[in-house]
């Protein structure tokens, strides 16, 4: 059990800490013209938001609720 | 507890929301105008002048000259948070900071249902989360600041800081019309998750503070440090616990553990434990202080 919870964490951990460069990734293409898009850096923040979001998601009742398969 | 209740028992650190507010936060930033007065600055102070993340770029980023140049009062303020939380707890954070006070603010101000409200018990998770994200925004500026990857990281980072997104709401609300310029998509996104996701859909209101804030982070760690060498730190007593986990329900940073100790790292020194349940006492060095 106690095995499991660390790997859980570490997997958090793993993901939370890959968001920040992998949006730079995605918006790497764009270069210097993050000012001038209407996006205005909105793509380097969606995707940690998103992360931040399924983590915590999958540990409240609320959320195991909604992301559970209904019959 | 009602709302009443809430303002009374948070009175002071209310206050100090209010007065963190008037010293950083721009047209007014008082604290800025005070050392620009000292140093001579005649630039128009914003809280921009004492960016709470800089710094911390700055420094992974390789770019330590930066820290001893023009700006070197807004890389001593935010070594100078980071430095006090050793001896006072992430004090900042829980007393002074305008970015958490909104957001906290409008979590006790609007009743949602708290099925509908975000929290993670296991902080274990929440830290790894916290100190995952400080880990992913410190590689960024260092793979900027050495050159690793190219330089577009600074024209897009204040457009997903919730800091930058309060100055310009005060400024547009304060006179500064040219401020409403400054909504672009990123702005909006940070808003969302700072004030809707983060503040009304997560238990406390402190989603930013917990997730995104670098400074907070560090403050975190330095707690953490202080506490270990028996600086200021609460304690859990848990022959006066009767396990009614009331303590993890007032925490807004999720910082009580599935035993009811407190986890360091995310602690703000609120005192909202120590208010809600006699098991939590507040210590400064070896003596049990009165709450």
């Amino acid at each position: 059990m106690r095995i499991a919870e660390r790997a859980k964490a570490w997997w958090a951990f793993a993901l939370a800490a890959s968001a920040a460069p992998t949006s730079y990734l995605i918006a790497m293409p764009c270069g210097g013209a993050c000012a001038g898009c209407p996006m205005g850096g909105g793509c380097f923040l969606a995707y940690p938001v998103l992360v931040a979001l399924a983590i915590g998601a999958k540990s409240v009742r609320f959320g195991k609720g909604l992301l559970r398969r209904r019959p | 507890m009602n709302a009443k209740e809430t303002l009374i028992r948070n009175r002071w650190r209310y206050i100090s929301f209010v007065v963190g507010f008037f010293l950083f936060v721009a047209p007014f930033a008082l604290f800025t105008r005070a050392v620009y007065l000292i140093v001579g600055n005649t630039a128009e102070p914003t809280l921009h002048s004492v960016c709470f993340r800089m710094p911390i770029d700055w420094i992974f980023g390789g770019r330590f000259y930066s820290i001893f140049g023009s700006s070197w009062f807004m890389a001593a303020f935010v070594f100078g948070v980071i430095i006090s939380s050793i001896f006072l707890g992430a004090a900042f954070c829980g007393w002074l900071c305008p970015v958490g006070a909104v957001s906290e603010a409008i979590s006790r101000a609007v009743p949602i249902p708290n099925k509908f409200r975000l929290r993670i018990r296991d902080t274990k998770l929440t830290m790894s989360m916290r100190y995952g994200f400080l880990v992913g925004f410190i590689a960024v500026a260092a793979l900027v600041g050495y050159k690793l990857a190219s330089d577009q990281l600074g024209s897009i980072c204040c457009r997903y800081c919730a800091s930058s997104v309060l100055q310009n709401f005060a400024s547009a609300l304060f006179g500064d019309l040219s401020a409403i310029e400054y909504w672009q998509s990123g702005a909006i996104i940070s808003l969302l998750f700072w004030l809707v996701i983060g503040g009304l859909f997560m238990s406390g209101g402190r989603g930013w503070c917990l997730f995104f804030c670098p400074l907070g982070a560090f403050s975190g760690l330095a707690h953490k440090l202080g506490a270990r060498l028996g600086f200021y730190r609460i304690e859990h007593k848990p022959e006066s616990c009767n396990g009614c986990n009331k303590c993890q329900d007032v925490c807004p940073m999720w910082a009580i553990k599935e035993d009811h100790n407190i986890e360091r790292t995310l602690c703000v020194n609120c005192k909202e434990c120590v208010h809600a349940c006699d098991a939590y006492k507040l210590i400064r060095g070896r003596k049990i202080a009165d709450s």
